[in-house]
């Protein structure tokens, strides 16, 4: 057995593990400890592995060279420990799920973390596919533990299926990958296609779109996205709210690891290949929402959208796509909570359809203001944040000359006004009805609200502190 | 102050909505009142230091009132702030429609505080466009309009407002989108170092610069940005054949909505065309001129036409509003001195004739709930003053000589008449198809046999009086003085004119 423990820069991982450990295992054997207050636990944790994501600098290759832990990937892991620190604090106000299972519960999503930190620092194919099912399996639990909506078991089975289904077709491509070139380590491989002559010819396209399938299915994008809106729907809000931004998170930046030793290649195959993914994205992602009446299952839309304009960042493969890429994260992630945390707030008893709302801002102008500030960022109109980060998506296509993306895009942001505009009618235009739901009101959640919302209005005018944060995200440093 | 007075003017009225929802909500009118009367009084000193002799437009060191900051360094985006000829206009049309707008507000009685935070966001952005010579500034301004007016029409319009409120954000949206790519692009491809400053890009392009960037889509660079920034100010225009959102959202608006809308938020489309797109790219103007022409002359006669077959006074006005439109696009399209300076003056007279006409119609519309022109009946004798108020206004519209309308028409029709004779006379048809609409439906509302239901119909009160006053009397000044404001843009238009016609 190896002793991994060396390995100072992986600690963080390391503090996971034991919380994971603990809440699995420890939990069963010593009765006990089940008295211990277990979020607090859990946020300590989080906490502590964020600083010590922060005390580290440099760049290192460990297990064999399998991880690369640098600047990017802490950076990245901070996020995600943010995202489920947010998660957590969310669970707390959802009556979704079962509290008495929290230690069950808290496992699952410490695991899942777990595998989105091994994501963002691998460097080789084996190690991706580990990392990839680390996520999927406690992704599969959490969506079918929504004890409100009975289709949840039906939504974890069908992503099971799905997932399975993706996961083969990526080894099936990193089979061919390796047979190419005989390597799985990112570099080599790309060395080895060069190499080999084989840049944009037919092999070379399906190898690499079949290996993109595992990061395609976890950023929800098309055509492995048919998963997203049954498992959104139908998982507990806080799991919806953490899928919709956690993985995809991880997955990009898995993705724009994978991609980046190929900047060097620059193969316009490549890049039309991404480009064309990210472009079916976001109009089925668009199209698809324009119908829905389930709130939940038109976030779900909306967010394959979102995952679409973020490919537009990666299909530049370059550092300022890459750029607009990190910009654009926390300001999805702000917007993708703030809208879940309103909804957390708003509804009880699995009532998501649209016609619940009607009104809602008669009794409730502050919750609906701080909503529509949200549904504003998501539609990217200014002076919101989310107008910037899909400005700078844009402002790198439009560098690299990707004409066709750009105006798919665009026409995208318009389409995308009508169904977000459309709720913001409900709440706003629509008379209320004997149909709308009575909210209690909740100051704590009500600061949560707003700690995602306030931000969207400043960064919107003023979003200086995120570019100098973007700037400082360097790969292999 | 007087270094800032720029940011004092965009955004005093953003300090009153606080202020507003700390008071009681019957008091938001009166707040709102007093944030657009101060922002009047503090604007003064630009109207009185405001140097008329020097151009602008293409000088960065001839903008006046300048403020000047890096915001985001990194992207070179700065708050720039300044004036010219050009937008000082511009800015004393809104301050004066801000507050006649408020006036006409005053019976708003849902949800006061809501009307008046948008309203006054509203004003504030509008002057914000005004004022921003940085792209990007300019831009976040443009689309700020949007959501308080998607808001004041779908909340406080009229029954289709929902329609009506969405059809107008997806219209704008869709050309601000394509602005913010051609900006984008612009500042990409900027004739020597990158900046999304328009007035230091305008120098550059007028010292011979040119955008110089890839084909798109198989397109010449420079048409295909000249096009999409085209359409983008075109549907605020609105230019046939994006104009179908302005009939909905003019009839469907609560009246002093309608008012800005027509007085103020049409005229920046044209302002971006003489601002931002046509000086940027003389080469493609003068390729795109003869379509722009076409599309003026459709515009006048399309919009006379359909204004003659409405049944809705408020509809009515709206089609004229395009049809008055185009002869701002003919003045543009010809680019003589005299036909753009005309163009200019229609953009002020348009702003206070149809504010008038859209505030008369809302008097009318209080006190008998429809606006069916063949509702009325002899209503002269009812209501004498309010038909006497609103023969000025029709005949200012109309364009009879004496009132404001006349000027601005004749200078347009003068200018274009050396370049484009055929045109010219088209658009003069569509001054007679004018006499023929406005005429009609007013010798309907007020001639003829009195429809007995509005035998009691009460005259203008006094707030009515006072926000249709001050445009009566501009109306007649103008008239008679049209260069009171010729003096202010004359030099600044009589440049672009020259960066257009080399």
């Amino acid at each position: 057995m190896i002793n991994t423990l060396p390995y100072l820069s992986l600690i963080p991982a390391h503090v996971l593990i034991a919380l994971a450990i603990l809440f699995f295992f420890v939990a069963k054997a010593i009765p006990g400890i089940k008295k211990i207050p277990q979020a607090p636990v859990f946020y300590l944790v989080l906490l502590g592995a964020f600083l010590l994501e922060g005390m580290q600098d440099g760049s290192e290759v460990i297990f064999f060279d399998m991880l690369r832990v640098d600047s990017f990937s802490r950076t990245m892991n901070q996020v995600l420990l943010v995202i489920t620190a947010a998660t957590l604090f969310l669970l707390h106000y959802s009556d979704e799920m079962d509290k008495e299972y929290n230690w069950e519960n808290y496992g699952l999503l410490s695991t899942l973390l777990l595998g989105m930190m091994f994501m963002t620092c691998s460097i080789h194919l084996l190690m991706v596919v580990i990392a990839i099912e680390l996520v999927s399996l406690p992704s599969y639990l959490l969506v079918g533990m929504n004890r409100k909506d009975p289709a949840s078991k039906e939504a974890s089975l069908k992503y099971v299926l799905f997932g399975s289904f993706a996961t083969g077709i990526m080894l099936y491509g990193m089979s061919l990958l390796f047979g190419l070139t005989g390597s799985l380590v990112f570099s080599d491989i790309w060395k080895g296609l060069l190499k080999v002559e084989l840049i944009n010819s037919p092999i070379y396209i399906l190898a690499l779109f079949m290996s993109f399938a595992g990061i395609a299915f976890k950023i929800a994008a098309v055509p492995f996205h048919f998963w997203c809106p049954d498992a959104y729907q139908a998982a507990p809000t806080p799991v919806t709210a953490f899928l919709s931004t956690a993985p995809k998170v991880a997955g990009l930046a898995l993705f724009m690891r994978l991609l980046d030793e190929h900047f060097s290649i620059q193969a316009s195959g490549l890049m039309e290949m991404i480009a064309i993914i990210s472009m079916l994205t976001m109009t089925l992602g668009n199209l698809a929402a324009l119908k829905q009446t389930n709130l939940k299952r038109l976030i779900a839309y909306s967010s394959i959208s979102h995952a679409g304009f973020l490919l537009m960042g990666v299909a530049t493969l370059d550092e300022v796509g890459r750029q607009a890429v990190y910009f654009y994260i926390p300001i999805y992630i702000l917007m993708n909570f703030g809208a879940f945390t309103a909804l957390i707030y708003m509804v009880k008893d699995n009532k998501f359809d649209i016609s619940n709302f009607k009104g809602m801002i008669r009794t409730q102008p502050m919750l609906v203001t701080f909503f529509a500030i949200c549904i504003f960022s998501l539609v990217g109109v200014p002076p919101f944040a989310g107008f910037i980060g899909k400005f700078y998506l844009f402002k790198a296509a439009i560098a690299k000359g990707l004409w066709l993306l750009v105006v798919v895009a665009g026409v995208n942001s318009v389409i995308a006004l009508v169904y977000y505009v459309g709720i913001l009618k409900v709440m706003i235009i629509d008379e209320p009805d004997h149909q709308t739901l009575q909210v209690k009101s909740n100051p704590i959640l009500m600061g949560a609200l707003a700690i995602c919302s306030v931000p969207l209005v400043f960064f919107g005018l003023y979003w200086q502190p995120i570019v100098v944060w973007t700037q400082s995200i360097l790969l292999f440093r | 102050m007087l270094s800032h007075i720029l940011t004092w003017v965009v955004f005093l009225p953003l300090l009153g909505i606080p202020v507003l929802f700390a008071l009681p909500k019957d008091k938001a009118k009166w707040v709102t009142l007093a944030a657009t009367i101060a922002d009047f009084i503090i604007a003064i000193p630009i109207f009185i230091g405001f140097n008329k002799s020097i151009p602008g437009v293409s000088n960065p060191n001839q903008m006046q009132f300048v403020e000047k900051f890096d915001w985001i360094p990194s992207l070179g985006v700065q708050y720039y702030m300044g004036i010219d000829g050009l937008s000082v206009t511009m800015i004393l049309l809104t301050l004066l429609i801000g507050v006649l707008a408020t006036l006409a507000s005053w019976n708003i009685n849902k949800f006061e505080r809501g009307y008046f935070s948008m309203f006054l966001l509203l004003q504030a952005a509008m002057l914000g466009v005004f004022v921003a010579l940085d792209l990007i500034l300019f831009f976040i301004f443009w689309e700020v309009m949007l959501f308080p007016m998607y808001f004041l029409i779908g909340v406080w319009g009229g029954p289709r407002r929902v329609y009506a409120a969405i059809k107008f954000f997806l219209y704008t949206l869709f050309g601000g989108v394509g602005m913010l790519l051609s900006f984008i692009a612009m500042w990409y491809f900027t004739p020597g170092e990158r900046t999304f400053d328009m007035i230091e890009m305008l120098a550059r392009v007028s010292a011979g610069g040119v955008f110089e960037g890839p084909d798109i889509l198989g397109m010449p660079f420079a048409k295909v940005i000249f096009v999409v920034l085209f359409v983008g100010f075109a549907i605020k225009v609105p230019i046939f054949p994006f104009h179908t959102w302005l009939p909905d959202a003019h009839v469907e608006a609560p009246t002093a909505i309608s008012v800005i809308l027509a007085g103020v938020l049409l005229k920046m489309g044209t302002y971006g065309f003489l601002r931002i797109n046509f000086p940027m790219f003389p080469e493609v103007f003068a390729w795109f001129r003869d379509f722009l022409i076409a599309l003026a002359v459709i515009n006048i006669v399309y919009g006379a036409l359909c204004a003659l077959a409405q049944k809705d006074l408020k509809k009515m006005i709206a089609y004229s509003s395009i049809s008055h439109m185009g002869f701002i696009l003919l003045g543009i399209g010809a680019a003589t001195t005299q036909g753009i300076n005309g163009a200019m003056l229609q953009m002020f007279n348009h702003g206070t004739i149809t504010a008038m006409l859209f505030l008369l119609v809302g008097v009318i519309y209080d006190r008998a709930h429809h606006r069916e022109i063949n509702g009325f009946g002899g209503l002269a004798s009812v209501v004498p003053i309010f038909a006497t108020l609103t023969s000025f206004a029709f005949m200012a519209g109309i364009g009879l000589p004496g009132l404001s309308g006349f000027v601005s028409e004749l200078l347009i029709l003068a200018g274009s008449f050396k370049e484009y004779q055929v045109a010219t006379i088209l658009a003069g048809l569509g001054i007679i198809l004018g006499a023929g609409y406005m005429l009609w439906s007013y010798q309907r509302v007020f001639f003829g046999p009195l429809n007995e239901k509005y035998k009691d119909l009460s005259d203008v009160n006094i707030i009515e009086v006072f926000s249709l006053a001050p445009l009566l009397v501009i109306i007649v000044y103008l008239g008679i003085f049209p260069n009171a404001v010729i003096q202010y843009f004359e030099v600044s238009l009589n440049h672009i004119s020259r960066l257009l016609l080399p």
